[in-house]
Formats: structure tokens, sequence, C-alpha cells
């Protein structure tokens, strides 16, 4: 039994219907990583923010997602509540918004334990601690004490991860959770949330642009384009052998280092005519 | 003839308590028609050293020439030499352009700088220029009477780029130019600035992080960390054999699609 | 639902301005001309009734608006012209200046137009101009503030830093690139200080420290008006003035409401 399965998930909004997801079908088994690539405005967000709830009011859903064999699109709201931050959690791309500015991080984190669980004040607070021991913070208890602008970038994004982190959840999604970061930040930022998500045995869909990430993190990958996913598999299979043009185009354009230095670098509209009806 | 040269460089920024130097004795030349990519993280001075280099501030301490001519901010003749031979693209092209003027406008501004009145290496028919930098750049000549929000993102930084070229600049200096750009549209502009730098015989100074880019399109890296450089030279062997740690470190963090 | 604050505010705002126009050709009697039916009550040809001295009411209404829009835009008009260049001025990044304007704004700003109206008044006499004149100097730090901030974020834009490398001189990037960016936002400005106008002259009638009693103003009819034996007359005025001050205001809101494209995407 998968943990996550979509089965033709639309998504459209406004007025109008704009289609921004047009029946996605993705599966998630306990434990494994699912990368998702594809271009800004592609519905990779938008992906997420369904499957966590997370969608504006002008947005109508159609099609299923089913999460530990509950159906999500018609959950009501404090339900879907009780889940998040505790069989799923988010980390986002920009960590000083995740963060609420006027309060301690280690508050912060802290109420995430009380929502879902009752413990002693002394408790969460050492739960706390260990989790911001675990995720590379050093002098835990000096940062839970710290406001979100009083951490670097990276500092900042361990909190969110631990946050993400700390009741155990068994899925977490990670929308470009490393773009905001320098390079060597987001490789220390990439080791440990490898490692975090093994530790815990979560599964996670990684959402990123940056194919290069996917396949250091991610063992399968699905790829979409203009709200269709155009392409499923293990990643080094997709990755080496692209079935649909769109991927191949994109597998090309991101390999950068694959072509000699100043010779024309291949676009995507080299394998891939974007006027072309596109199937899956 | 060398493009720009930086001898003993300073730059602090701050007041007398809390000084920050965002850049440390850098020394670099950068001869006629190369083209560098000076790397570095948030905080490693390479948008203040672009910015010295733009004329858009002084350095605290150190002297800089470009065209073997002193920068001296105060100097009109060296500030007209200055913006008509050096010129700038940016990150985000959502941000350079200015939403309420006509693309026409936006690529004709550095034309119209008083600065640059009377001079005869600049071009004096405006419109004519704002069409042949239109098509250098590939862009369709009815982009002119248009604005930036009917543009996508690689159309705008091509039509920064066009800005740029206008006054026919012998250096173009580039602050992350496609770092803002979704993957599919950075090919296609990375092929669009190599071509142009090597039409126009350009000198091109591009600060970036990304460390693809640069071997791809630049032949020399400088790499800069808190505010020093560290590190300098031929791309090749600056990439296949790092002579300082935090060199190494920046190309271990690079994840590669390794195919 | 913004849609209606826009309209309601456009319909009231719109009302008053058309009654002004209509005054400068027709009223139904000479705003200014005393007739024998002293504090006459809501009766025909005096549809509005008329005040203490015998004039028509409707008339003076009617011309009283003209008064008040001329309030609104002078004041607005001397706010803005004076604090926008100031506030923009500041905005890019003169120092020294900086703290100068910052301060006097301050000084200025906790002096309330009450007090310079009353200087004012005892320095040249009370009128209509001295009243509109400590409202708009009153109003300069709203608009120096405004125009400050707007400009602090334009500055932080690329294009500025493009249009410096292009060897745009500072005025012409004032001229061109930060003028027209916080337009919208100082037009909303005006139209709230527009209203704040309105509401302070009509004090200022009310306390004797504008309009003398001849002239045709609503917070001078307010003024002029007997509560304990004609209070219809004080009502009038008071519905006007509140008719004004809410259309300017919703007209305001409304505007910024249409162009914030924050608000107008979510739809």
């Amino acid at each position: 039994m998968s943990l996550l399965s979509i089965t033709d998930l639309s998504v459209e909004f406004g007025h109008n219907r704009t289609r921004v997801l047009d029946q996605a079908c993705l599966s998630v088994e306990p434990g494994q990583r699912l990368g998702l690539v594809g271009a800004s405005g592609s519905g990779k967000t938008v992906l997420a923010s369904a499957v966590m709830g997370l969608l504006p009011d002008n947005a109508y859903v159609m099609g299923s997602v089913v999460f530990q064999d509950q159906e999500l699109t018609t959950m009501r709201d404090k339900e879907f509540s009780a889940l998040r931050g505790q069989k799923m959690s988010m980390v986002f791309q920009e960590p000083m918004t995740a963060l609420d500015p006027t309060m301690k991080v280690g508050r912060q984190a802290g109420e995430l334990i009380g929502l879902h669980q009752q413990t002693s004040p002394k408790a969460t607070r050492t739960r706390v601690e260990e989790i911001f021991d675990q995720v590379g913070l050093s002098h835990a208890s000096r940062i839970a004490e710290a406001y979100p602008h009083e951490l670097s970038g990276g500092q900042r994004q361990r909190v969110v991860i631990a946050m993400a982190l700390v009741n155990n959840p068994d899925l977490i999604i990670c929308d470009e959770p490393t773009t905001a970061l320098d390079a060597t930040v987001q490789a220390k930022v990439l080791t440990l949330l490898d490692e975090e998500l093994s530790r815990v045995n979560a599964a996670c869909l990684f959402i990123s642009h940056d194919l290069g990430l996917v396949s250091r993190l991610c063992e399968d990958v699905a790829v979409i384009y203009a709200g269709r996913i155009v392409e499923t598999g293990p990643t080094a299979k997709v990755f080496h052998d692209p079935q649909h043009p769109y991927t191949a185009g994109l597998v090309a354009t991101a390999n950068i280092d694959a072509v000699t230095p100043g010779e024309r670098l291949p676009v995507i509209e080299d394998f891939f005519d974007p006027s072309q009806e596109v199937r899956s | 003839m060398t493009a720009f040269l930086l001898d003993h460089v300073n730059k602090v920024f701050g007041g007398r308590r809390r000084e920050v130097n965002a850049l440390s004795d850098l020394s670099l030349t950068v001869a006629q028609n190369q083209r560098w990519g000076i790397v570095g993280e948030s905080g490693s001075g390479k948008t203040t050293l672009l910015k010295i280099l733009a004329g858009l501030m002084p350095p605290t301490s150190g002297r800089v020439q470009f065209l073997d001519r002193d920068l001296d901010l105060n100097n009109r003749a060296t500030m007209a030499s200055l913006r008509s031979s050096v010129q700038m693209i940016f990150q985000d092209p959502r941000s350079s352009l200015n939403p309420r003027m006509k693309i026409s406008d936006i690529i004709s501004e550095p034309l119209r700088s008083p600065l640059l009145k009377g001079r005869t290496d600049v071009p004096t028919d405006m419109r004519a220029r704002v069409d042949e930098v239109l098509s250098e750049v590939g862009l369709p000549l009815d982009s002119a009477d248009r604005y930036p929000h009917e543009f996508s993102g690689g159309q705008r930084q091509r039509i920064a780029l066009a800005r740029a070229l206008a006054p026919r600049p012998k250096i173009l200096l580039a602050d992350e130019p496609v770092s803002a750009l979704d993957v599919s549209v950075r090919a296609q502009v990375l092929n669009l600035l190599n071509t142009l730098v090597d039409s126009f015989e350009l000198t091109l100074i591009m600060v970036t992080h990304d460390l693809g880019v640069v071997r791809h399109t630049c032949d020399y890296v400088g790499v800069l960390h808190q505010g020093v450089l560290v590190e300098s030279g031929p791309v090749s062997s600056v990439m296949n054999d790092p002579r300082q740690g935090y060199t190494r470190e920046l190309l271990n963090a690079v994840p590669r699609l390794d195919s | 639902m913004k849609k209606l604050t826009l309209i309601v505010g456009l319909v009231c705002s719109g009302f008053v301005v058309l009654v002004a126009l209509v005054s400068l050709v027709w009223t139904p009697f000479d705003p200014t001309k005393v007739s024998t039916h002293r504090y006459g009550g809501l009766s025909w040809p005096h549809i509005l009734g008329t005040d203490g001295l015998g004039m028509d009411t409707a008339s003076r209404l009617m011309t009283g608006a003209q008064t008040t829009l001329l309030v609104g835009i002078l004041a607005v008009g001397i706010a803005a012209v004076i604090g926008v260049p100031l506030g923009i001025y500041v905005g890019m990044g003169h120092k020294m200046l900086g703290e100068v304007v910052a301060r006097a704004s301050d000084i200025l700003y906790a002096l309330p137009a009450l007090l310079l109206a009353i200087l004012l008044a005892a320095a040249v006499g009370a009128s209509v101009m001295t009243a509109t004149v400590a409202i708009g100097i009153a109003t300069i730090p709203i608009f120096q503030r405004m125009a400050r901030a707007a400009t602090l974020t334009v500055m932080s834009q690329d294009y500025i830093l493009a249009a410096e490398v292009a060897g745009t001189p500072r005025f012409i990037i004032a001229l061109r690139h930060i003028l027209p960016n916080i337009a919208p936002l100082l037009g909303v400005q005006a139209a709230a200080s527009f209203s704040m106008a309105i509401l302070a002259e009509a004090g200022l009638a009310y306390l004797g420290l504008s309009a003398p009693q001849a002239v045709p103003a609503w917070g001078r009819m307010l003024r002029d008006a007997d509560i304990y034996t004609a209070p219809g007359q004080a009502v009038i005025p008071g519905i006007a003035i509140a008719v004004a001050v809410m259309g300017f205001n919703l007209l305001g809101d409304g505007v910024r409401d249409y162009l914030d494209p924050r608000l107008r995407e979510v739809r």
C-alpha cells in the first residue's frame, strides 16, 4: 500500500478556471524519496500545496489524493490540521518567511510538538534541544533562545528542517529547500536532509528545478511539464535514458559541464517543440 | 591595453564602531577581451567589486584604472568615457527594467545620458539603434513599443542585454545574469551572451555563484571569500587544480548530474 | 465588495463635484442675499429652509461645495508640491539633509493644524485661505514621509542601478524612474488627505478660524446654525460634510485596492 497516492489530480484556478495541474498521477511508498522536477510555473508547487491542503480558496481540485488510506481532497480543515505537522510536514524555500519573526525559534518548534501531543514544558524543551542538536545546530539551547533574524540563512533552514522532523512524520515535502542558500551551505543542508530522512525513515517528495540536487538525493524522479507529469522512473534511468523529449531537453540543458566551454549550449527547443501536444 | 586594473583596493562599510571590510587588499588585472568569472557566495564582496568597477561607488583606498585611465568618479570626462565603454546587466530582469517605461525608452536610456552628448563613438540615431540591438538580441522589432510585463523572464534579460549593448560598450559587467532564470531559459541566455561577447569583442566580467556557468563562459576566474581574492587564474588550472581549501570546498559543493 | 467601496466613493465624491459645478452657473437663490424668512423651515421655494440671516440654505449648501473642493485641492496641493519633492530627495540618499528634513518633519507633525491656523489667523486675519494654508502646511509631513518610504522601495530596484550605469543624472532618475512608480501611492494618499482637509477646514470654520460669516462654507454654516431654534440648519451642512469626507475616503481606499496587484490577483 502506498503512503501517498495521487490519482488524476487536476487543479484549476479562478473564474476562468485556468488549469495548472492536469490529471497528475504519482505515488510515494513509505521511506521512498521522489524528486519532482520542472520549470517554474509547471505546477510543482501547486501539486505540493494540494497534498498539504494549502491551496487558496479560489482553487478547484479534482481527482484524488490518498495519504495513509485517508482521502485528502475532501478532508475538512480541522482534520487536515491534525495531519499537518505530525504525519506530514513541509520544508519551504525561504526559511525567513517560514518562521515567525516575532517568536524565538525554540518556542516555535515547541508549539509544533504541543499541537499534536501532550507534553510537559520541560519535556518539550528537551525534545527541541535534542532535535536542534540532531540537525547540526551547535549550542542548541542558545539557538532555541534566538529569534529568526539572529540566525544565518543556513541555520534558519536547519531550524525549519528540525521543525519538519520534530514529530517524526511519515512524509516530508521539500519545496526548493536549498535554492535560497549559498552553494557550500546548500551542500551541508543537503547532507543533513539525506541523513535525517534515513534516520527517521521518512518518505520525501523533493521539489526542485535542479536536476543535480535530485540525482544526489532521490532514487526516483517525476518530471512535470505544463501541469502534466510527462515521465516517472528511477532517477538514474530517467536522467540517462530519458523517454520523453522534454526530459531529454531538461537533462541536456542542465548538464552544462558536458559541453565544451564556449560551444553552444543545447536548449530544450532542440529536443522538444513546446507547441506540440504533450502526452504522458 | 588593460580593461581594468585594481591595485590594492579596499572597501570598508560602516561607521567607526562597526566596520565591515567588504573588500580587502584586492589586486586584479583584466586584459582586454578576457572573460572573467568572479565566484563567491553571499557576503563575499562580489557585488561591491562590481559596483566599484561600474563607477557606482569609490573604493575606500587603492587604485582603480579602466582602459589605462584612472577611475575618478568626480571627473566628468572620465565618467563620460566610463559610461560609454562600460555597461552592466543585472541578476533579476524583473527588477532591472522600469515597469512603467516602454522597451524603446529603456534601451535608449544609456544613449540619452547628457554625459555622452557630443561623443562621436556613441550612436546618435536612437530609434535605429534600438531596432538594431533588438534584432541583435533576437527580439522582434515591435517589442520597442511594449512594456516589460508583456515579456517572459528570458526575454526581459534579452532586453537588459540590448540596453547594455546600445552605446557600443567595450566592457560588459554581469551580476549573476542567469541565476534568476529557469534552467530551460538559462541556456538560451548564456548562448546569446557568448555570441554577443564574441561578435562585439567585449571584455566580460561576470559575477556568479555558479561554477558551471564560469567554466562554460569564462577563461579566467577569481574566487572571492569574505572580501579576499583567495585565488585567481585561468579557469582550467583553478578548477582542475585548486590551490586553496575554500576553492576546493566550493567546487565540491556543486551537485553534479553525472552522465 | 472591493468594487463597492470604489463605486460608493465615486458616487459620493462625484456628487459633491457635480453640485459644485452646477452652483457655478445656477443656484435657486443668491447664496448671499438676505431675505425676511429667518430660520424658515423646509418649504417651497426655500426647499432646505433659510438660516438666521434669511439666506437660502440650499443655495449656500451648493456654493459651499465649491469652497470645500477648493480647500481640499489647495491643501493637498500645498502638501504634495512641498512634501513629495522633499521626500524623494531625502529618499534618494542625502544623509545630512535627510536628518534635517526628518527632524523638521517631526516638529511640523507635532504641530497641529489648529495651532497653525490660530497663528495665521492672528497674523493676517481668519479666512478660508489662511485655514487652507494651515491645513496644507500641517499635511506636508504626511506626504514627505510617504514619498520618502516609497522612494526607498523604488531605490532598491535594479533599474535605478541600471539608470546610474547608463549615466542618467539623479534629477532625471527622480522624474523618469521614481515619480511614475510612486505616483499610485501618492494618488491614494492625496484622496485620503483630501477628505482630512475638508474635515479639518469644517472644524476650523466651526471655531471661527476660517470662513467669515457671509462666505458660504459648510463648516461656517454649522457654526451659524442655532441648534435650539432650528436644529435642521446644523444637520444639513453636517450631512454634506459627512458625505464629502466619506466619499473621498472611500475613493482613496477603492483606488488603492484596485491598484494593489496583490489584492487584484486574488480577486
